[in-house]
């Protein structure tokens, strides 16, 4: 759904620029990228709302056309982003991850580790977060290893503090590289010298 | 003639828009006189809402496209038309056709491209005003469209901007974000309200009048669908969907008329072209660039 906001070329994060180079490199690579169908209908479900809010809270009076203007552009960039993906709807058993989140509860380094995310956020107005994963989350990562792989290495993209911070733990968990967004150039020049 | 032994047209060679004309002859067997033939593509275009048309302003017999009147010659110079000379009481006149090289191309390049739901909405328009002779068709659309009556469409175009005004406001009651259909039904309002703030000054009563009607036509289905709405608690995209009879066109087809129209005459850009700069403060600008940049992407992959 983040790669869809992205209003204008003046407008926009820099998780969009990241990501839209990103899809390109995969495409010239002849690899894959995967969306759970979770992602997708997240994605769908609360696009509408989140571009309205944001143009909402920058011109509350005069918005009416700059909404239907956000609308199309944010929903064209997400029909374009599935359009260079495969959409999966996959099996999933959300208890490994809770008993995964759980255990890293239990240790007291990790457990600090996921009370500062959860500081972090509420400092940035997320007043529900806690120190669990959303549900919704915890479905994306049980979803995850069910990606056929046919012998492949198979890479989480996200930006979710909950994943891109214990990369190693869930490795070494479910078997899945994560590939946080903030590190996606370098992955790319990388794998680019690599060849 | 035999189409086979011609030259080959491509898309490149047939302007795009020469598909209302074809689909005009296609549909009668002849159209007596130049002066039918633009009032019948203009009212066949502009009763359809059918984005992408000719361009038409007033001259001496009412709205005139030089456009259409460019496309018939190359159509006829393409051997698509046929044009024949009859000799009337006072005056020659021409008769158009399309000939089996124009059959086989619209049926071949056109037809196949051609969504069903416009050639739905312009067969019963053709069926009607073929039957008129060409006096009666150029009586009909001055009427029509008020083209004597310039005082009076400026006066439409003010009653509309309140009554547009009114619906906006219903609306305005029924957003909430997550709403797309009255996100959109709300911009297309006030960017009808822009266009024709900007149109009152524009002096051609051709293009005053088509903008006026799709405009009306975009606020009493608006208006309609608000009616169910304020009555009972429903989705005003399924409302939409259970009042438009097809092939009516849609809001969101009225709507694609209505800023086609607007910038094809340079009234404004199509909605998704417009600046945002022209359409809030720089602050405001700022601060929305601000929402999009820091807007918490922590939470979702």
């Amino acid at each position: 759904m983040e790669y869809a906001l992205r209003l204008d070329s003046d407008i926009h994060a820099l998780y969009n620029e990241n990501v839209s180079q990103f899809i390109g490199f995969v495409r010239s690579k002849g690899a894959k990228i995967v969306i759970c169908k979770t992602v997708e209908t997240e994605a769908r479900e609360q696009l509408t709302g989140a571009i309205n809010r944001m143009v909402d809270q920058a011109a509350p009076r005069r918005a009416r056309q700059i909404r239907g203007i956000a609308q199309k552009k944010c929903w064209g960039r997400l029909a374009d982003l599935l359009t260079n993906a495969t959409v999966l709807l996959l099996n999933n058993n959300v208890q490994p991850v809770k008993r995964f989140y759980e255990s890293l509860l239990q240790d007291e380094g990790t457990r600090s580790r996921l009370e500062a995310l959860r500081d972090r956020r509420r400092s940035r107005g997320n007043k529900r977060t806690g120190l669990m994963p959303e549900e919704s989350d915890m479905k994306i990562l049980s979803e995850t290893p069910a990606v056929p792989r046919d012998g492949n290495i198979l890479f989480l993209v996200s930006n979710d503090g909950h994943f891109c911070e214990f990369g190693q733990e869930i490795e070494r968990a479910f078997g899945v590289k994560l590939l946080p967004v903030h590190d996606l150039s370098q992955f790319m020049i990388k794998h680019e010298q690599v060849e | 003639m035999n189409p086979s032994s011609e030259i080959e047209l491509t898309q490149e060679t047939v302007p795009e828009r020469a598909y209302i004309l074809l689909f005009v002859l296609s549909h009668v067997s002849a159209v007596y006189t130049e002066l039918k033939l633009q009032k019948l593509v203009f009212q066949v275009q502009n009763e359809a809402k059918i984005s992408g048309g000719y361009r038409y302003f007033k001259h001496y017999y009412g709205p005139y496209s030089r456009e259409l009147a460019i496309d018939t010659l190359t159509l006829i110079n393409q051997g698509l038309i046929q044009r024949e000379t009859a000799i009337g009481r006072e005056y020659p006149y021409s008769i158009f056709r399309i000939s089996d090289r124009g059959k086989a191309y619209f049926n071949q390049s056109v037809l196949p491209k051609l969504p069903s739901k416009n050639s739905e909405r312009m067969r019963p328009i053709v069926d009607k005003y073929s039957r008129y002779t060409p006096h009666d068709l150029a009586e009909t659309v001055y009427k029509q469209w008020e083209i004597e009556e310039p005082g009076k469409i400026d006066s439409e175009i003010r009653a509309l901007e309140t009554d547009l005004h009114t619906v906006s406001s219903f609306w305005e009651t029924q957003y909430f974000p997550e709403c797309p259909a009255v996100t959109y039904y709300l911009a297309f309002i006030e960017y009808s309200q822009d266009a024709l703030r900007k149109i009152i000054t524009v002096e051609d009563p051709v293009v005053k009048s088509v903008l006026l009607s799709a405009c009306l036509e975009l606020n009493q289905r608006l208006g309609s669908i608000a009616e169910v709405c304020s009555r009972k608690s429903e989705c005003p995209a399924r409302v939409e969907q259970d009042l438009c009879r097809n092939p009516d066109p849609s809001v969101y087809e009225v709507f694609g008329f209505i800023e086609d129209f607007c910038e094809r005459q340079k009234i404004l850009p199509k909605l998704w072209n417009r600046d945002l700069h022209e359409l809030m403060t720089g602050d405001e600008y700022e601060r929305l660039k601000k929402a999009f940049q820091t807007f918490d992407t922590s939470s979702s992959s």
